[in-house]
């Protein structure tokens, strides 16, 4: 599989240096001077798919081909939401009756709610927000840990991780989901999307409600 | 009225108290029990 990789920051360098070291897949580079260990290229024809924030969205309809973004598609094919709060609603998607899903990242918030995450995260004062059609609670962070966290009836799940290492893999799994033609947001292939993100380096925790 | 005057106390002071004890417990610090173990995510 090739992909462009359309740079637009840490979160994007990030991402193309863990899709460079998963089996099978070429990456280049489109902006991003300074990264001598890519190719460049100056548009995404010949690609499988162009990951990014908001200009991968552009440069993929261009190329006809579909784009992997940690936001909305806006009508293009690919997948959406390959994000912090994509991971938290993929872990929701495994369980049964989920009752929370939040996410804790780097950041001065405010808000109505308490979330109580793992140590050394503990209890933020969280907001609820959407993400696509789901309900997200974003909680602030005085640190460099992120978390994305869901918790079921029945089951518990958790990652948390350097923020900035969690938003790149969270954005670079997103292309295991890739199918030509297909619009999709990260959690409704919640297996293959976080078996990506394993195999990228995170660890997903687990435990009883 | 003079025998609902002790009566009114009492609910008086108990909701004091109430609030009091529901006031402490939300200073408690929150903290996540732990207990997490790693899985695979299939």
């Amino acid at each position: 599989m090739r992909v462009v990789v359309a740079v637009e920051g840490e979160v994007t360098t990030r991402a193309a240096h863990s899709l460079a070291s998963h089996p099978g897949i070429e990456v280049s580079l489109l902006g991003g001077d300074g990264i001598a260990r890519f190719p460049r290229v100056d548009d995404a024809t010949g690609h499988d798919a162009v990951v990014g924030v908001s200009r991968a969205k552009r440069v993929a309809l261009e190329a006809g081909i579909p784009a992997v973004v940690t936001g909305e598609l806006d009508g293009s094919p690919g997948v959406a939401w390959a994000s912090v709060a994509g991971l938290a609603l993929a872990l929701a998607s495994g369980l049964n009756e989920t009752e929370r899903v939040a996410v804790a990242i780097p950041g001065d918030h405010t808000g109505d709610r308490t979330v109580v995450f793992p140590s050394p995260i503990d209890a933020q004062r969280a907001r609820r927000e959407m993400v696509g059609d789901r309900e997200v609670e974003i909680a602030g962070t005085n640190g460099e840990l992120a978390a994305a966290l869901a918790l079921g009836t029945q089951r518990h799940r958790v990652i948390v991780d350097h923020h900035r290492f969690m938003e790149g893999i969270a954005l670079a799994a997103g292309v295991l989901l890739v199918e030509p033609g297909v619009s999709l947001a990260v959690w409704e292939r919640p297996d293959a999307y976080l078996q990506a993100s394993v195999e990228m380096g995170l660890v997903i925790g687990e435990r009883a409600a | 009225m003079s025998r609902l005057k002790p009566l009114l106390i009492v609910v008086a002071v108990a909701a004091a108290i109430s609030t009091l004890v529901k006031t402490r417990l939300s200073d408690q610090p929150q903290v996540d029990p732990g207990g997490w173990k790693p899985v695979d995510p299939t």
